[in-house]
């Protein structure tokens, strides 16, 4: 008769290991796939467009609008009126992304843009979220 | 004298440390990270100024139900769009302004915007919307 050769004691240690292999791909997931992003500091509900193909990852010196006009700056508020001195030092060619919310006047950021050509960009990027139509 | 070798146990690395941090790690990737997925719309703030004489941009109104208006008429938005990226080409038009009126809210003119740059229109500005005034 063959007897089988006593198993081993797994140790505590060895019955957590695939958890742990799971734990790490999942950690490697969302290091790799998603965009550590600044949120702006009051709520913000960009429109939503079907149409667009580019894609454009998220600045950290993104101009965030909020549906009452707040404005914030990377993730810090501040007046519309102090925003030309904060951009003073905006590079000439490169263009500003804007965040801003779906129910906010378009009238009020045509009238911000009026700011934004004083402090010499001529080109913004306004940021949408794809939907699928 | 005589040293005993006792076989040592080889002693593994306690895991439950790392698995804590590795916990920690996750969770704050898991909120911090977003997945929204942006799309830009290049617009032009209106800095260069157009020589007069030059050939002129068109100017897309759009109401606060999102309809879109070109040259007093009203029309399909994929019918304009496909018709301004063509005026463009033929250097009809050297840009497309759009106008939201007064009370058009983001994203109704964000609708109008995206059809346009859907069709490759481009450059595109955005100019305020003073109801009843037209731009040149």
């Amino acid at each position: 008769m063959i007897i089988p050769p006593p198993k081993r004691p797994r140790s505590k240690d060895e019955s957590i290991l695939p958890l742990i292999n799971i734990v790490f791909l999942l950690l490697i997931f969302f290091m790799l796939a998603g965009v550590l992003a600044q949120s702006p500091p009051f709520e913000l509900t960009p429109p939503s467009t079907a149409e667009t193909a580019d894609k454009a990852q998220l600045n950290n010196d993104v101009l965030s609008i909020a549906a009452d006009g707040r404005i914030a700056l990377g993730g810090e508020t501040m007046d519309p009126e102090v925003l030309p001195q904060a951009l003073g030092d905006w590079p000439k060619d490169k263009p500003l992304q804007i965040r801003a919310d779906g129910q906010l006047k378009a009238d009020a950021l045509t009238g911000l843009f009026a700011t934004l050509r004083s402090a010499g960009i001529s080109e913004v990027k306004l940021l949408t979220q794809h939907v699928e139509p | 004298m005589h040293i005993e070798n006792i076989p040592r146990r080889r002693h593994t690395i306690s895991l439950t440390p790392l698995i804590d941090v590795v916990f920690i790690l996750l969770v704050f990737f898991m909120l911090a990270t977003s997945f929204t997925d942006w799309r830009p719309i290049g617009l032009a703030t209106g800095t260069s100024a157009a020589t007069p004489g030059q050939t002129p941009p068109a100017v897309v109104h759009v109401d606060t139900e999102g309809n879109l208006r070109y040259q007093q008429k009203i029309v399909a938005a994929d019918d304009l769009a496909a018709s301004l990226k063509s005026a463009r080409e033929r250097n009809e038009i050297s840009a497309v302004i759009v106008q939201p009126d007064a009370d058009a809210n983001l994203e109704v003119t964000v609708g109008a915007l995206d059809m346009l740059s859907g069709a490759g229109v481009s450059p595109m500005s955005l100019a305020t919307g003073a109801s009843g005034k037209d731009a040149p």
